[in-house]
């Protein structure tokens, strides 16, 4: 009898003493970035509101649209189509944007920081600075691109190692983009916003960074004697947005400013 | 840490270990580790880690301390009789072995016990994310209809108005004055002069 009452007790769990344990189990909110809580809080709803419209005038705006860029196509230059001149690429069609719905609306996808690094061509150890600025600001390791073509003037062969890119999703997407509104666009001289009419048409957005905007990121600040080569950058926002005006939309309402624009509210419409 | 001096080693192994208990729920990035070697490395080499941080008036133009210009100097000097390969700034030598040399992190081994908790934890966890996400998304949905029922109505009360309702013009964007929420306010809340 006493063994068995033995026996059961060596079986109940030990509850470990908080200072041993090798977690938190306080009721503390998980932590979620700034950003991502305001996008899931405001501006998904306002952006589901905003983007309303009924189905038909959807349609209706949808099909003058097609029918003003078939127009565009089909348009009869004043000169002939010269037949020497072989048109390597033919412009794509754009897709269709869908309906506005009520779990559709846009958000950001990812984003990819980019560093071209010319001086890569003379020494290759100067990419080493390109991928370590990418990972003290994205705090993501960068990946090495390889060139896909020659280009003999820069005295560039195929496969050379060239550029860094860092791919950001989720959590640290979203810490970066805070970064950058917050401290480094502020602290750029002369920098007041994008333009109105910035975006791919697709909803990709991308901005450009010469040299002294690299050393703005704070932890970029700590160690930047360090790097030997100080680089420029680009950061690629992609959105799920399928138009500039959406695009910008979302951008906006993530804190990015924007110029605005000079022209007045709308040509084509008076009250 | 890979460096056998022991008394450059101790109290940054100690600081690291602080960071690491503290910060591992949050996002630690290399930077933190990059930045806590550099400090052990620049003692090795006799270089100062960092300037003192003063308020900056160039941005982005680093003052070039004595070691860092005359290591810039041996580079260059190399680079013009010697192969670019084999002259090597010694900051790269320090880029290379944080970036290739150094071990990753292991993670932290469970008990059994303490992974079933761990476990429960992040299954509460995602079923509090999860009652979130269905709250906002029915709320979502009831503006949507909201708009619809607006819409619907306008349409009936005046056909004008309704056309108007649907024009879209391409340079809507939030204002600036609505700034994303922080926990504590700004030091300048309204800026009077925009």
């Amino acid at each position: 009898m006493f063994g068995a009452a033995a026996r059961r007790l060596s079986t109940v769990p030990t509850v470990s003493s908080v200072a041993r344990r090798a977690f938190t189990a306080s009721a503390a909110p998980a932590y979620q970035p700034r950003l991502s809580l305001h996008y899931h809080n405001t501006v998904r709803d306002d952006l589901t509101i905003l983007e309303y419209l009924p189905p038909k005038v959807h349609e209706q705006q949808q099909a003058v649209e097609e029918a003003r860029m078939q127009a565009v196509r089909e348009k009869v230059t004043g000169t002939p189509p010269n037949p020497d001149k072989k048109h390597k690429k033919v412009r794509q069609r754009k897709p269709g944007v869908p309906a506005a719905r009520a779990h559709n609306a846009p958000y950001v996808e990812g984003i990819t920081v980019h560093i071209r690094c010319r001086e890569a061509l003379n020494n290759k150890h100067h990419l080493l600075s390109a991928l370590m600025a990418l990972q003290v600001i994205t705090g993501v390791r960068g990946e090495v691109i390889k060139a896909k073509n020659d280009a003999a003037t820069w005295k560039l062969r195929k496969g050379m190692p060239i550029a860094a890119k860092a791919e950001l999703t989720g959590d640290q997407m979203y810490e970066f983009l805070d970064k950058l509104i917050e401290v480094v666009l502020p602290r750029m001289k002369e920098y007041h916003g994008l333009r109105m009419d910035a975006g791919d048409g697709n909803g990709s957005f991308t901005l450009g960074f010469d040299s002294s905007a690299i050393g703005l990121f704070p932890e970029m600040e700590i160690v930047y004697d360090q790097f030997p080569l100080i680089t420029g950058f680009s950061v690629n926002i992609k959105t799920t947005a399928t138009r500039n005006p959406s695009g910008r939309l979302l951008l906006s309402g993530l804190g990015l400013p924007f110029l605005h624009a000079r022209k007045p509210e709308s040509e084509s419409f008076e009250l | 840490m890979k460096y056998n001096e022991g008394i450059y080693g101790g109290p940054a192994l100690e600081e690291l270990k602080q960071l690491y208990g503290t910060e591992w729920h949050r996002n630690s990035t290399d930077s933190w580790y990059f930045y806590k070697r550099l400090g052990i490395i620049s003692l090795i080499k006799g270089v100062p880690k960092h300037k003192t941080l003063s308020t900056r008036t160039h941005t982005g133009i680093g003052r070039a301390t004595a070691a860092s210009r005359g290591a810039a100097k041996r580079a260059k000097a190399a680079s013009r009789g010697a192969p670019s390969h084999l002259s090597s700034d010694p900051r790269y030598e320090a880029m290379k072995q944080i970036m290739f040399q150094e071990e990753p992190r292991t993670t932290p081994q469970l008990t059994e016990e303490d992974l079933e908790r761990h476990q429960t934890i992040l299954r509460a966890d995602m079923v509090v994310k999860m009652k979130a996400s269905r709250a906002r998304r029915e709320e979502r949905e009831n503006k949507y209809a909201a708009m619809e029922a607006a819409y619907e109505a306008l349409e009936k009360a005046d056909e004008r108005l309704f056309k108007a309702a649907c024009v879209r013009d391409a340079n809507v964007v939030f204002p600036r004055q609505m700034r994303v929420p922080t926990e504590t306010p700004p030091t300048k809340i309204w800026d009077y002069l925009k």
